[in-house]
C-alpha cells in the first residue's frame, strides 16, 4: 500500500522572489504525526500549502492516491484539513457554529445537517457553549479550537497544521497537545514549539533553504541542529 | 448616504416656495431610512444577504456585499491597531496618516489572502452556498402591517 502522502522533487518560486522549495522529497503514512521544523523562510508554510493545493510548484504530489493536479484538487481538499498558524483568518464567518458550518455546507450538506454535524465536533473540542459567539469575542486558545473544530467537521483524513501553538497560553497549548493526541488521523505539523513537537510528533524533518535537510526522530534532529532554546 | 440629498432637494423646494414638496421629501427619507436602519440592526447579514438573493439581486453583487462586508472588520480592526500603535507613539501626525493608510490597505490585502487560502481549504469554489428558503414568520406579518400602516397614515393624514 502507498503511502497518504508521496512528494518527490517539489520546487518552487514565488513571483519576484528566490527560490522557497528546491527540490523537496516527502512521505506521510496513515496514523503518522509528522513535526517539520526549520527557520522562518525555511519553506515549513510554503511546503504546507502545496499540500493543501493551495500553491502549484513543480514536481510530483500524490495525497490518497489522487495526484495533485487541477482535476483532483476538489478530492483532495476533501481529504486533506489545514489549520492556518493566524487563527483570526480561518474565522470569517459571523459567529462559531457558522463557520463551523462553512466547510460541510460547500461539501453539499443542508444546513441543518451541517449545525448537526457541527455541533458534534463543537463539542469535540469543549466549544459547544461558543457556538453562538462572533470569532473575535474568543480568546486565542478557543480561537485554535474553534479553527480545528471548522477543519474536522470536513471528516479530513491528513490534517495540516501551521504553527498551532503560536498565541497560546500554557494551559492552552496543553488543551491543543490533548486533542491532537486523541485524534487519530495523519498530521504534518509546522512548529518551532520543540516540546510540543515531542509531545505530539512521531517523525520530524528539518527544512533548510526550502529543502529539508534531514529527518528521523524528533529528539535526535532537535540534538543535531541545536534546534531547543537551551537552558538558561 | 441619502439624507443630504433629500435635504438639497428639500432646500430647493423651500427656495421656490413649494413647502408641501419639501416635507414630502423629507418625510418619505425619513421613512425609508428608518426602515432601511430597522432591517438592518434586527437582521443577521446572513439572512439580509439570503433576502437580497431571493428578491433577485446579482448573484455577483450579493458576493461582493459579502466580502465587503467581510474585509470591513478585517479593515476596522487593522485601523485600530494603527491607532492604538500611534496613540502608544505619540498619536498620528496628519503627514504620517497617509503612510498608515498604505500600510493599512497593504496588510489588509494580506489578510484577506489569507482568508481567501482558508476558504479555498474549506471548499470554497466561487459562490457562498446559498442558504435555505426562510419561512415568513407572524414576526414579519406584524412588521408588514406596521409599514403599510404607516404609509396610509402618511397619505390620508398628510397627504404624503
Amino acid at each position: 500500500m502507498g503511502h497518504l502522502i508521496e512528494v518527490r522533487g517539489l520546487r518552487f518560486q514565488y513571483p519576484g522572489g528566490s527560490p522557497a522549495l528546491r527540490g523537496v522529497d516527502f512521505h506521510l503514512d496513515a496514523g503518522e504525526t509528522v513535526i517539520l521544523l526549520g527557520a522562518n523562510g525555511s519553506g515549513k508554510t510554503t511546503f504546507l500549502l502545496h499540500l493543501a493545493g493551495l500553491l502549484e510548484g513543480e514536481g510530483e504530489i500524490r495525497i490518497c492516491g489522487y495526484s495533485m493536479v487541477k482535476e483532483t484538487i476538489k478530492e483532495i481538499r476533501k481529504r486533506v484539513g489545514v489549520v492556518f498558524q493566524d487563527a483570526d483568518n480561518q474565522l470569517f464567518m459571523p459567529t462559531v457554529l457558522e463557520d463551523v458550518c462553512y466547510g460541510p455546507m460547500n461539501m453539499g450538506l443542508t444546513e441543518e445537517q451541517a449545525k448537526a454535524e457541527a455541533m458534534k465536533v463543537l463539542k469535540q473540542v469543549g466549544l459547544e457553549d461558543l457556538a453562538d459567539r462572533p470569532p473575535y469575542q474568543l480568546s486565542a486558545g478557543e480561537k485554535r479550537r474553534a479553527g480545528i473544530a471548522g477543519v474536522l467537521v470536513m471528516k479530513p483524513e491528513i490534517l495540516l497544521l501551521d504553527e498551532p501553538t503560536t498565541s497560546l497560553d500554557p494551559p492552552g497549548q496543553r488543551e491543543l497537545t490533548t486533542l491532537l493526541n486523541e485524534l487519530p488521523i495523519a498530521k504534518v505539523i509546522a512548529t518551532h514549539d520543540t516540546l510540543f513537537g515531542r509531545r505530539v510528533g512521531s517523525r520530524a524533518v528539518f527544512f533548510e533553504k526550502g529543502a529539508i535537510r534531514s529527518e528521523g526522530e524528533i529528539g535526535d534532529l532537535i540534538q543535531t541542529f541545536q534546534w531547543d532554546q537551551g537552558t538558561p | 448616504m441619502v439624507l443630504p440629498v433629500t435635504f438639497v432637494f428639500c432646500l430647493v423646494s423651500v427656495a421656490s416656495g413649494e413647502l408641501t414638496r419639501a416635507w414630502m421629501f423629507l418625510a418619505k427619507s425619513f421613512l425609508s431610512g428608518a426602515a432601511l436602519a430597522v432591517l438592518i440592526v434586527s437582521t443577521p447579514q446572513a439572512k439580509l444577504m439570503q433576502g437580497a438573493e431571493q428578491l433577485g439581486t446579482p448573484r455577483i453583487l450579493i458576493q461582493v456585499i459579502q466580502f465587503l462586508l467581510q474585509y470591513l472588520s478585517v479593515l476596522q480592526e487593522k485601523a485600530r491597531n494603527i491607532r492604538q500603535a500611534a496613540a502608544c507613539r505619540g498619536g498620528l501626525r496628519l503627514d504620517a496618516a497617509a503612510g498608515a493608510v498604505a500600510v493599512l490597505f497593504g496588510s489588509t490585502h494580506r489578510r484577506a489572502e489569507g482568508v481567501h487560502q482558508a476558504m479555498l481549504a474549506r471548499g470554497f469554489e466561487g459562490h457562498f452556498v446559498p442558504m435555505q428558503a426562510r419561512k415568513a414568520t407572524w414576526k414579519d406579518a406584524v412588521a408588514l402591517l406596521a409599514l403599510a400602516a404607516s404609509l396610509l397614515a402618511g397619505r390620508y393624514q398628510w397627504g404624503i
